[in-house]
């Protein structure tokens, strides 16, 4: 008598291109945020207020007499919305600060990263799910004034459609910022709470204490610490308007500097981090 | 009933929210904000700033830290209290005890305000002592400034932190609830005429800062009420709150998560 | 109602999926065993006996109470849950001191009584230790001392045995029946049949939240015994196989549904098993593989819901 053992051999699935499989995180992500009602409130909440302030910030400057012809600067006031940090603050706290951290929390991590997937596609991906959310407050409002003041001939469409490619550019700066940085504080818990606590510090720790500083010392150069006014200054400098009190430049190299930055210690984080089960 | 159970009880919840609150590695992010006052107040002093002085350290603490931080704070460690335990999956170790369930919130919540209350108080009182200290005053000058913002942490921390409770046993989700209402809602009512800016805390505690600083940024903010009222508004709020949690969580299922 | 558990027609709802179906069962004194597949409603009527959810309909009682909202009920019960998560800034005996110490047990007393506890489920090495670090096993036995610590009336395990190694799960068990011959009464939850085995004949069979067999786990088992058992045999001379296992009286019938493949079904297949190796050494025929797809609890209550 003799038995056998049966043979197997192993069915070799293709593995799917990398940009499949950074997708099939994004989807997962954004399917999952798209469904929650704090999510869809706050970033509904965000663009309709933006949106709604910044046309009224340029249809207030349109209107009030200022010898001067509608052109580009007009649209440095919407760039300047302060309604755009209070609302990007919520957004990466109730959105972006559990991106990382709930996956640490529900050990999920370990379970992407048990597939082909790299640290780098994870964060790619989680990029990918906050950027288009966060840009619902920084990019949609200011390409809708435009778009509104175009149809409404206030502006001409030639500096409508000039205004929508700054828009881009410095709402894209805003956008990539808060992006990495909101992952960075999300990387360093597990708590999301604390990683929202940490945005708010953030933005409205440097920015508060920078402007009242600024205004009390008559020393502008402190506002380099605030990441807005740093934005202000570039965004403003984009569209042609008035000085901020600080450079350009240099508010554009501690901007994208920062942005480098944190997404560099939040990948070699990544890299490091070690999820213990139990 | 029997006092000494219920006060051992109560000591055992409090200080095990006091050592999950301060003892774990959650204290540092929430010991960070909570030092921003003195921080600030440190650089001005070492960038030698002429015009540092106890109204610039008013005009400083009142946006930054009763408007953001204060809130932050409470916020964060508020809605832990119970949300934690049942993410955690630790609340049936607590519900499986004799122990009703609105003196486990009572208890918890005052685990709560003292856990914040350290966290919040020394800080003030350094960063004030340091803008003396720069001007070369003695403590004691500026006690009303001192104590304005004492007195409105504590109630505040008390108002808000309750609040964040009740909001953290209704709703699955408390910190993005909190946020809207401890960070939207508590700058915006200010702004809104007539008698709506008397349904947000912040308006009690910047009446009792007018009314106990003997000048400052507040002087003239336009309130009906005194401090002591205003003070009495807010301890009763805070009590109506913490009842309030307790009667919701009384009634509250727990379908842990598998 | 004089069972340590009573359940009449107990229902609860998680929206529109049913947890209990008026779900009826009394359970006496000493160890049940509440044996059910995932998700047959083991886990919510804890939960209900504990208090921890309120039924929609129906009646349950506990040591003879409703144990909803009923402080004074939790003095007399120990609840082990299923999930593993601990304070895990706590060390074990931290954590069942500060749970002593909530039963309203002084401070010294509480202490002593946690050694105790950790030393009978055999946790005194890592006492000292913070629950975060310890392992699977290690979590479930400090659960187990601080659901036994306090000496409770009844133990309410639910998956006490789940993720321990086979050492520990000995203990547990060791230690879950020295707690009944003490006297107190244990409700324990699996979804393995031989685990409960080890420790008492009363079991609750329990399926799409209704309790559908209760009594001596022997009469069931004989209900498994009885109801025609399949084995899967795989081979290249089936009806050879066929004609020489057909000697044996408890086989019932032959199938073939594949040409490598015989189907057997027999009334006992202890005796099956037990049998077949001697007569596929006898008849020199070669086995590739060997299944039983009916060699589960799924099976049995298949057989019981009918």
């Amino acid at each position: 008598m003799s038995i056998t053992l049966p043979t197997y051999s192993r069915l070799e699935i293709p593995l799917l291109a990398r940009r499949q499989r950074v997708w099939a995180i994004i989807a997962t992500g954004l399917r999952r945020e798209l469904r929650r009602p704090a999510a869809i409130v706050v970033t509904v909440l965000g663009a309709a207020f933006t949106t709604i302030s910044s046309i009224a910030i340029l249809f207030v400057a349109s209107i009030i007499p200022s010898g001067q012809a509608p052109d580009l600067t007009f649209f440095a006031g919407p760039a300047s919305n302060f309604f755009v940090l209070f609302f990007v603050s919520l957004m990466a706290s109730v959105i972006g600060a559990g991106l990382i951290a709930d996956d640490m929390q529900s050990m999920a991590f370990t379970l992407y990263l048990s597939r082909p997937i790299t640290q780098s596609d994870y964060l790619l991906a989680k990029a990918a799910i906050l950027a288009p959310l966060v840009a619902m407050v920084t990019i949609l409002p200011l390409l809708l004034t435009a778009l509104v003041a175009a149809f409404l001939s206030f502006f001409s469409w030639t500096i409508a459609l000039q205004a929508m490619g700054i828009s881009i550019i410095v709402g894209g700066l805003l956008t990539l910022f808060y992006t990495a940085v909101t992952l960075f504080l999300s990387s360093l818990t597990r708590r999301k709470g604390i990683a929202a606590a940490g945005v708010f510090a953030v933005n409205f720790g440097l920015t508060i204490p920078a402007t009242i500083l600024a205004i009390s010392i008559q020393n502008f150069s402190i506002l380099y610490i605030s990441p807005w006014d740093d934005y202000v200054a570039v965004a403003s400098a984009a569209f042609g308007g008035p000085g901020t009190g600080i450079d350009w430049p240099g508010a554009l190299a501690i901007l994208l500097g920062v942005t480098v930055l944190a997404a560099v210690v939040t990948y070699v984080r990544m890299k490091a981090v070690e999820v213990v089960t139990g | 009933m029997d006092w000494t159970e219920d006060f051992r009880k109560a000591w055992v919840v409090t200080s095990l929210t006091l050592r999950y609150l301060l003892g774990t590695r959650r204290v540092i992010a929430t010991a960070l904000l909570a030092a921003v006052p003195l921080i600030l107040t440190l650089s001005l002093a070492a960038a030698r700033v002429e015009s540092f002085d106890i109204l610039l350290f008013q005009i400083l603490m009142i946006p930054l830290f009763l408007q953001v931080f204060l809130i932050f704070v409470t916020l964060v460690n508020a809605t832990t209290l119970i949300r934690d335990e049942i993410d955690d999956n630790t609340l049936p170790f607590l519900l499986t005890r004799p122990i009703s369930k609105p003196a486990l919130i009572a208890y918890k919540y005052i685990g709560y305000l003292v856990a914040v209350l350290i966290l919040l108080v020394p800080p003030i009182i350094l960063a004030y002592a340091v803008t003396e200290a720069y001007r070369g005053l003695a403590f004691t000058v500026d006690l009303d400034v001192l104590g304005g913002f004492l007195t409105t942490t504590i109630l505040g921390s008390a108002a808000y932190g309750a609040l964040f409770l009740f909001i953290s046993v209704l709703v699955r989700r408390p910190l993005a609830a909190g946020l809207l209402i401890g960070f939207v809602w508590e700058s915006v009512a200010g702004q809104i005429p007539g008698e709506v800016p008397k349904l947000s805390v912040a308006h009690y505690l910047r009446t009792i800062l007018k009314d106990v600083v003997a000048v400052g940024p507040l002087s003239g903010y336009p309130s009906d009420l005194g401090a002591g009222l205003a003070a009495g508004i807010l301890i009763a709020f805070s009590i109506v709150m913490v009842i309030l949690s307790g009667l919701v969580f009384q009634q509250m299922e727990f379908r842990q998560k598998a | 109602m004089n069972g340590v558990v009573e359940a009449a027609g107990v229902s609860k709802w998680y929206g529109e999926v049913l947890g209990l179906n008026a779900f009826t069962a009394s359970f006496g004194k000493g160890i049940t065993g509440l044996v059910g597949p995932n998700g047959a409603g083991k886990s919510t009527l804890f939960k209900l006996l504990i208090g921890q959810l309120h039924l929609d309909q129906g009646k349950i009682t506990l040591l003879g109470e409703d144990p909803w909202n009923n402080v004074p009920l939790k003095r007399r019960l120990g609840y082990c849950p299923e999930q593993n998560q601990l304070y895990g800034w706590l060390t074990g005996q931290q954590f069942v001191e500060t749970l002593l110490r909530l039963d309203g047990m002084p401070a010294a007393k509480a202490r002593q009584e946690a050694t105790a506890a950790l030393k009978v489920v055999g946790l005194s090495g890592a006492a000292h230790r913070p629950t975060r670090g310890y392992s699977r096993g290690m979590r479930q036995r400090a659960k187990l001392a601080q659901a036994l610590a306090h000496d409770p009336e009844i133990l309410i395990l639910d998956e006490p045995l789940s993720g321990a190694d086979p050492a520990g799960r000995v203990h547990i068990l060791r230690t879950i029946s020295d707690f009944a011959r003490d006297g107190g009464h244990v409700l324990m939850s699996t979804h393995v049949l031989y685990e409960i085995e080890r420790v008492t004949n009363n079991i609750v069979l329990i399926h799409n939240g209704k309790a559908i067999a209760a009594g001596d786990i022997h009469a069931i088992r004989a209900l498994i015994d009885e109801h025609p058992h399949a084995v899967r045999i795989e081979t290249s001379k089936p009806r050879q196989l066929a004609q020489a296992l057909a000697r044996m009286e408890h086989v019932v019938s032959f199938e073939f549904p594949a040409t490598d493949m015989l189907l057997v079904r027999t009334r006992k297949p202890d005796a099956f098993y037990r049998e077949l190796p001697q007569i596929v050494s006898d008849t020199k025929l070669e086995v590739h593989g060997l299944e039983s797809p009916d060699d589960s609890l799924d099976a049995v209550f298949r057989y019981l819901v009918g």
